[in-house]
């Protein structure tokens, strides 16, 4: 069998999860891992002998042994990781944010077209079946003209005062809750409304942080005449886990779904997508989807595996190319850019 | 190995957890904010003749060991199967404060005791790259404290957590979990898991035996990964003398009927079966359509 060659730039926490999912991969072999601490690559080094480690990325990419990487660092290392990346043919798969440039974004994404490399962001809830029926019934206007979106983000992340240390006290280098949490929606939104023509009108807020926001909101507007507000607030202690709510209001009906399932309300039956008249509810646990190796969500397994099966097979594709990350990392951008307060 | 109890009761109820529905989850949250209700829900349980119970060592945990405790008189035959650790506790610290910090913090706030802490603390982080059976164990002794005292059978490994170091394929963080467990508390080890089938291969390549594995297993393939006939294959090829089988998620929250749901059960070579219900009508009604083989 062909084998894929991976390497993983970043060991925190998402590095820790994406390594035991791509590791169980057929066809994968991880081949090396880069993280600036010794310790954490000491310990793996131990248990796992064959393993190359470098505390500087640059080596694991220069070293030319692999076919893609796994990039899991603070946004603002991203833009260079990739360039380097690209540079030695290596395709990509990025943790988002992708950048904290707009500009940066759309560089790598027309570099790594041109290379005809795979490039990949792990906006991991464009996997969730919820939001792809979703944009399958709005796509299909079930509900009629679509007018308005209401979308919402809540989690318990900080709960107590933080004092500034790290990367993720600092929004130039992708931290704060529109970068880290909010991020997630905005590209949700991109995904299933597309482009939007107009950003404004944002707020923020800081509750526990002291240099980055923990709360914000802002109007988003669409071709059409369709609006959106969002709510993203990361200190609610009322949600135990992440939670996503986002409500679709159209002339025909009403879609309101979150990461566990969504309720359809319709004034007429459509029986080509198992509707009844009325209120719908369609739970995710009802919409099969097994993956290969579960790690804390089945849509971390399917983008890895679409990363590896894209290296393997250039005629797949994957979902959220480098290119749709860029739209999302301008959407960022534009509430930075209008936000009023802090 | 011991045989484990065939009927065991959930928690996932009381703690905001329902895999169909947040605003239901949300509800239950609030009514068992107030640990009264819990306890309620549990003496209902208890008098339609369950009488073991699964518990994740989150903080409201805590508080329930410690009623059950007190009242050991009344409480004293119960059996208790705890998963450890609480995943979202160590989540949310990590990302608050990095790794290292959130472990720092983890540790201390527990032990008073010194040696490996104090060097931990004092930045010779090399300590835990040395070590990392040591830390495990520590991390466990941690998690295990609430449990004291209660007649406890197994001890599971919570499914987020083996399945993120099964993933690396490193046996001897395995072999150390059930050494552990069976030396220092001397029960059964356990792991919960959402890749049963491969955590079985695993576990059979590296020769570690005399375990329990919990895991979804429900006629509607929820949580069933790589594949539902694939669970099935597994479960019809197990010997229970060698690694006991639990099913958790088998009402998938609702999803499916219960006598559905346990008419599939009860056709697989399963040795116990865990389910939470918050009213005793439900209880009574699961408890009496279980008849494992």
């Amino acid at each position: 069998m062909k084998k894929v060659r991976i390497g993983i730039i970043g060991m925190g926490r998402m590095g820790l999860t994406h390594y035991p999912i791509i590791n169980t991969h057929p066809a994968v072999e991880i081949i090396s891992v880069s993280d600036t601490s010794g310790t954490i690559l000491g310990m793996m080094k131990k248990y796992i002998p064959n393993l190359k480690t470098y505390t500087d990325y640059k080596d694991l990419l220069n070293a030319r042994d692999i076919d893609g990487v796994i990039v899991c660092t603070p946004s603002f290392s991203h833009y260079e990781i990739c360039k380097i990346a690209c540079e030695n043919g290596i395709s990509v798969f990025c943790e988002k944010p992708f950048t904290t440039s707009p500009a940066q974004a759309k560089e790598l994404s027309e570099a790594f077209e041109a290379q005809g490399l795979v490039n990949q962001v792990g906006y991991v809830n464009r996997y969730n079946p919820v939001f792809n029926n979703v944009k399958k019934l709005i796509s299909a206007d079930i509900i009629g003209k679509l007018v308005h979106v209401k979308a919402e983000f809540y989690s318990c992340t900080i709960i107590k005062s933080q004092k500034s240390k790290g990367w993720r006290s600092k929004r130039e280098n992708g931290g704060g809750a529109t970068y880290e949490m909010g991020a997630h929606i905005l590209d949700i939104l991109n995904y299933i409304l597309g482009e939007p023509i107009k950003v404004y009108g944002s707020m923020m807020n800081s509750i526990f942080s002291e240099d980055v926001e923990d709360m914000f909101a802002t109007n988003l507007a669409y071709a059409n005449d369709v609006t959106a507000s969002v709510f993203v607030d990361w200190s609610d202690v009322t949600y135990r886990k992440p939670m996503m709510k986002i409500e679709f209001f159209g002339s025909k009906g009403k879609i309101m779904a979150d990461f566990y399932g969504m309720k359809v309300y319709v004034d007429e039956a459509h029986p080509e997508f198992n509707l009844i008249e009325g209120w719908n509810t369609l739970a995710k646990n009802t919409m099969p989807d097994s993956v290969p190796f579960y790690v804390r969500g089945n849509g971390y397994t399917h983008q890895l595996y679409d990363f590896a099966d894209a290296i393997l097979d250039r005629t797949k594709s994957v979902i959220c190319t480098f290119a749709d990350a860029s739209t999302t990392q301008e959407i960022i951008h534009s509430v930075f850019n209008n936000s009023q307060n802090l | 190995m011991e045989k484990i109890d065939k009927i065991v009761f959930g928690d996932n109820q009381f703690f905001g957890i329902n895999h169909r529905s947040q605003d239901k989850a949300e509800e239950l949250a609030k009514k068992f904010s107030d640990i009264r209700n819990i306890i309620e829900v549990y003496d209902n349980a208890f008098e339609c003749g369950i009488d073991s119970v699964m518990l994740n060592s989150n903080d409201i945990a805590a508080e329930i060991c410690d009623y059950f405790r007190k009242k050991s008189d009344k409480y004293g035959h119960l059996s208790w199967y705890p998963s450890i650790p609480y995943p979202h506790k160590y989540a949310n610290m990590v990302a608050e404060q990095g790794i290292f910090s959130a472990m720092n913090e983890i540790l201390f706030k527990n032990n008073t005791t010194s040696g490996v802490f104090g060097m931990i603390g004092k930045g010779t982080s090399v300590v835990l790259g040395k070590d990392l059976m040591k830390l495990l164990e520590m991390l466990i002794d941690i998690e295990v404290k609430m449990f004291k005292g209660l007649n406890v059978k197994v001890i599971f490994l919570q499914n987020v957590i083996t399945d993120l170091i099964l993933g690396y394929d490193v046996k001897e963080v395995f072999q150390c979990y059930c050494d552990y467990i069976r030396k220092k508390y001397n029960v059964t080890p356990g792991f919960i898991t959402l890749n049963m089938p491969y955590l079985k291969s695993k576990l059979d390549e590296w020769k570690i035996e005399e375990v329990v594995i919990c895991s979804s297993i429900n006629k509607a393939g929820f949580n069933m990964n790589p594949s539902k006939e694939e669970y099935e294959r597994v479960i019809a090829e197990n010997n229970p003398n060698k690694c006991q089988l639990m099913a958790m998620n088998v009402l998938v929250s609702g999803s499916i009927t219960p006598i559905e749901s346990f008419e599939y059960i009860n056709s697989l070579n399963l040795q116990s079966v865990v389910f939470g219900a918050s009213s005793k009508a439900h209880i009574q009604g699961s408890k009496d359509l279980i008849n494992l083989k």
